[in-house]
């Protein structure tokens, strides 16, 4: 999925200067990088990097002190979570968060959330335009959880479900919301190697089926290399080298803020 | 001179909030938890002391010094046996516990005072000294320094002492802390045994100016958890300010408007400081790591 | 979805249902009237399970509601000739109303010092209950004159009785409509995690406010039938203590559970007067603050949950395990 520098399709996502300090500590330093349309882009850098933190601000989980995010061409600043979730822009955790007690199916239904218009009375009381987008919802679930493996399990209780399976309901409750701008943060963390090749297979054949642009948060070098086209590589906050993970994982900078530590 | 007077009886209120509020705050940094039951130490002490010396005629200062004891191994205990064994996964079990132990302290308390109220050792409530046309409660002098000694003790105690440092250890993670060696199980057994003394404090001061039956701190513990909202129950200064300033500010509206007006008063104040405090000031940080 | 229940589970409704209308005929008037309490408290309990069993808001102003509730049913009784549905409805106003005003610091705060308000509201409540004692008759509180449809009223136990039961079972189709819409499902990602809930696109604030309004307005009902069936309205019935009595119902019965709140009310209606033909009424309020410190530590889901797992123990014999279960992605060891 290799882009024409020249023919390259639009910025999906820009990303401008972007400076986040926390308790005075300085987690971002003006950070900038712009994410084109329909990509797999990866965004990798040692851990403490700021990669969760960058997700943060594109999510408006946290407000970041100076910068702007422009989604479209249209500016973020000062939109909520929920505004941005509902213009399109999901997200998973790092630390998987679930409807406890609840199905698979449930879970995933979630995710459509986003497209909801029927107010609580008819939504209480059935409508024929509820039932309607109840109908589309359960279609588009059951598309993405047979693309994820997860057909099978749809009434399940996650409690139940082993962490590599609770990982996938997180991923598939994003790709359920058919998002235009997906941020998938250390999806693998925590799982095996075995494991981590059959999500991120899952992953990709999810982001070609429904044409999402993917955000790929990552430190394991290896998983960026397999699956991203660009890639924009974080260290202590700035953003170190860009480009395809060929080139960026050629770039001597990014040697050095990656073999000189422990953790890569 | 009646503002002054009327500062001092706002003051020494307030000093009961700000005892009560001292160990909520502690209890909450340290355990994690809100103590509903909180006022009921306080009441648990003060009842037990009256039992002690009313009814089997003990020597004051013995029932007194054996009430807060007794305080104290209820509130370790509840800590132990309750607090520390509620899943995480249920969602405020925590609060339902503490409410449990509000719900059964008064139960017990109520079936054996059978709803009379008991007058209590007087403590110098009833003892008022003249200076200079200003009359003054040894009361209140009393509530008020006790209450800033030890609001002012506990801060030292956390700012520059060994315990204090791993008070506030714990409190930011206790898993960190426990990896450094700090003994977390301890710390929260202290905690919650000096929270139990400050409101037995607290309970024993409000008796005396009062009377005791199940119900009486509870309106005090309302007030502390009033004033740990609007200050913050992350903090620690800024809440127990607000306890001793809620004190005074009812004072000034009961002289101003009557005592009827207190309530929605007090109403007041909490929606101009939600209604306008800034999001960062109400936020408790919780959550923080995606 | 295509309607799959088999014909046991279709019937199941009818058999549930059934009992609940031969029972008022063979009950003598006192159990009648017990009967009728435990319905009421159903509507009342479920009213707490939206909030906190299903948004996991804890509030402890649900006796708020249903006192605002009784008081309307009180004052319109003796003010007015209006039949008793247009005393339902605008109590039912007026207590989702109130409750949004509740829930309304939820707009600035989170969870914890929501609960905390919830305190505080009950102590306004009671402040206006004693204040404005012209309109509620103070402490003294004020009886209620019967009320009900022309001839029909609530003078006789029988109607007192079928409103509450009518009353009850809108109340459970409500939280069973809930339970797989996504406004149930909105409000168990609240309950989980605010973060989790704005990454999917749900208010929190919005369900947070929803869920207190249905709150309220099965509060209000509930006080409605409650102010009729009683007789009188006292401030007395409406503080912290008869919420916390609440709480031990819902949380012993099961929370986030429709049977749960069933079990609860049985329970707040059937134990004092247990105790009571014992000779120790004193035990029941202990009793009750044992089970709300204790619950949750030794039977977190309620009584409700244990009939569940034995339910789905007898159910699940011969489902053999999903081989999706084995072989996809597992926990690696770290």
């Amino acid at each position: 999925m290799a882009t024409d520098k020249a023919g390259r399709p639009p910025a999906v996502l820009e990303v401008r200067d972007i400076c986040v300090t926390v308790n005075g500590v300085r987690a971002l330093g003006g950070v900038s990088f712009d994410v084109p349309e329909g990509s797999l882009f990866g965004l990798i850098g040692p851990n403490g990097a700021g990669k969760t933190t960058i997700m943060n601000v594109i999510s408006a989980v946290i407000t970041p002190q100076q910068g702007s995010v422009r989604f479209r061409g249209e500016e973020l600043t000062g939109t909520g979570t929920v505004a941005r979730v509902r213009a399109g822009i999901l997200r998973s955790f790092q630390q998987v968060r679930l409807l406890e007690g609840m199905t698979v199916l449930d879970n995933l239904l979630l995710g459509r959330e986003r497209f909801r218009v029927v107010g609580l009375l008819r939504q209480i009381g059935g409508s024929r335009t509820g039932r309607r987008q109840a109908r589309r919802d359960l279609a588009v679930v059951e598309e993405v959880a047979a693309v994820l493996g997860l057909s099978d399990l749809l009434h399940r209780d996650v409690q139940d479900l082993p962490f590599g399976v609770r990982r996938l309901v997180d991923v598939g409750r994003a790709f359920a919301a058919e998002p235009d701008l997906l941020l998938l943060d250390e999806p693998a963390a925590g799982l095996d190697v075995t494991s981590r090749r059959l999500l991120l297979e899952a992953i990709k054949q999810a982001q070609r089926t429904t044409g999402a642009t993917v955000m790929l948060v990552e430190h394991d070098v290896d998983m960026v290399r397999r699956a991203c086209g660009e890639s924009v590589v974080l260290s202590n906050g700035e953003v170190l080298a860009r480009g395809t993970p060929a080139e960026v994982l050629a770039d001597p900078a990014v040697l050095r803020a990656y073999f000189g530590r422990s953790d890569a | 001179m009646s503002e002054l007077s009327l500062l001092i009886g706002g003051a020494a209120t307030g000093g009961v909030y700000a005892l009560l509020l001292a160990g909520i705050l502690v209890i909450y940094q340290v355990s994690k938890a809100v103590n509903f039951g909180h006022g009921q130490f306080g009441m648990i002490a003060a009842f037990f002391s009256w039992y002690l010396y009313q009814q089997l005629g003990l020597n004051p200062v013995v029932a007194i010094l054996l009430s807060v004891l007794t305080a104290v191994v209820v509130a370790v205990l509840f800590d132990a046996l309750v607090l520390q064994r509620t899943s995480d996964r249920q969602v405020g079990s925590d609060l339902v516990a503490t409410l449990g132990l509000l719900l059964l302290a008064t139960a017990i308390a109520e079936s054996v005072l059978g709803g009379r109220t008991q007058s209590y050792l007087t403590l110098g409530s009833r003892t008022v000294f003249d200076l200079g046309g200003l009359a003054l409660n040894l009361s209140d002098l009393v509530t008020i320094t006790v209450a800033l000694l030890s609001v002012l003790g506990l801060s030292i105690v956390r700012r520059r002492t060994r315990v204090g440092a791993m008070l506030n250890a714990v409190a930011e993670n206790r898993a960190v802390a426990e990896s450094l060696g700090i003994p977390s199980a301890r710390v929260r057994v202290a905690t919650w045994a000096l929270a139990a003394i400050l409101a037995s404090v607290a309970g024993i001061l409000v008796a005396s100016r009062t009377s005791v039956d199940a119900y009486y701190m509870t309106p005090f513990a309302m007030k502390a958890f009033i004033a740990g909202i609007l200050g913050g129950l992350n903090r620690f200064g800024l809440p127990l300010a607000f306890a001793f300033g809620l004190g005074i500010y009812e004072s000034f509206v009961v002289y101003l408007l009557g005592a009827q007006a207190v309530t929605p008063a007090v109403f007041t104040l909490i929606i101009v400081v939600l209604a306008f405090a800034p999001r960062s000031y109400l936020s408790e940080g919780r959550e923080a790591r995606a | 979805m295509p309607d799959r229940r088999s014909p046991a589970r279709r019937l199941r409704p009818v058999l549930l249902l059934a009992p609940l209308v031969v029972l008022p005929l063979l009950l003598d008037s006192f159990s009648l009237y017990q009967a009728t309490m435990i319905l009421i408290y159903v509507t009342a309990i479920i009213g707490l399970d939206i909030v906190f069993g299903r948004a996991g808001v804890l509030s402890v102003a649900q006796a708020v509601f249903i006192g605002i509730g009784a008081y309307t049913a009180a004052w319109m009784s003796r003010t007015t000739a209006v039949s008793i549905g247009v005393e339902l409805i605008v109590a039912a106003v007026i207590a989702g109303l109130a409750a949004i005003l509740v829930g309304l610091p939820a707009l600035r705060v989170s969870g914890l010092r929501l609960a905390i308000l919830t305190f505080a509201f009950v102590e306004l409540f009671q402040w206006v209950v004693t204040t404005f004692a012209s309109v509620t008759g103070g402490t003294q509180g004020l009886l209620v004159n019967p009320g009900g449809f022309g001839t029909i009223t609530t003078a006789d136990p029988l109607v007192g009785y079928g409103l509450a039961a009518v009353i009850a079972l809108l109340a459970t189709w409500l939280v069973i409509r809930l339970q797989r819409n996504p406004i149930g499902r909105s409000m168990a990602a609240v309950k989980n995690s605010n973060l989790l809930a704005e990454s999917a696109g749900v208010s929190t604030v919005r369900t947070k406010l929803t869920a207190f309004m249905l709150s309220g307005m099965l509060g209000g009902l509930a006080g409605v039938v409650l102010a009729h069936v009683s007789g009188s309205v006292t401030p007395a019935g409406f503080t912290v203590f008869s919420s916390l009595n609440l709480l031990v119902a819902l949380i012993l019965g099961g929370t986030g559970r429709v049977h749960g709140a069933w079990l609860g009310a049985a329970y707040v209606v059937l134990m004092p007067e247990l105790f009571a033909r014992l000779g120790i009424p004193n035990a029941y309020p202990i009793v009750n603050g044992a089970v709300l410190m204790l619950l949750l530590v030794v039977m977190p889901g309620g009584i409700a949950s244990v009939l569940d797992r034995i339910r789905d123990r007898v159910r699940r014999r011969g489902d053999p395990p999903s081989p999706l279960l084995t072989s996809v992605p597992g926990r690696s060891p770290s």
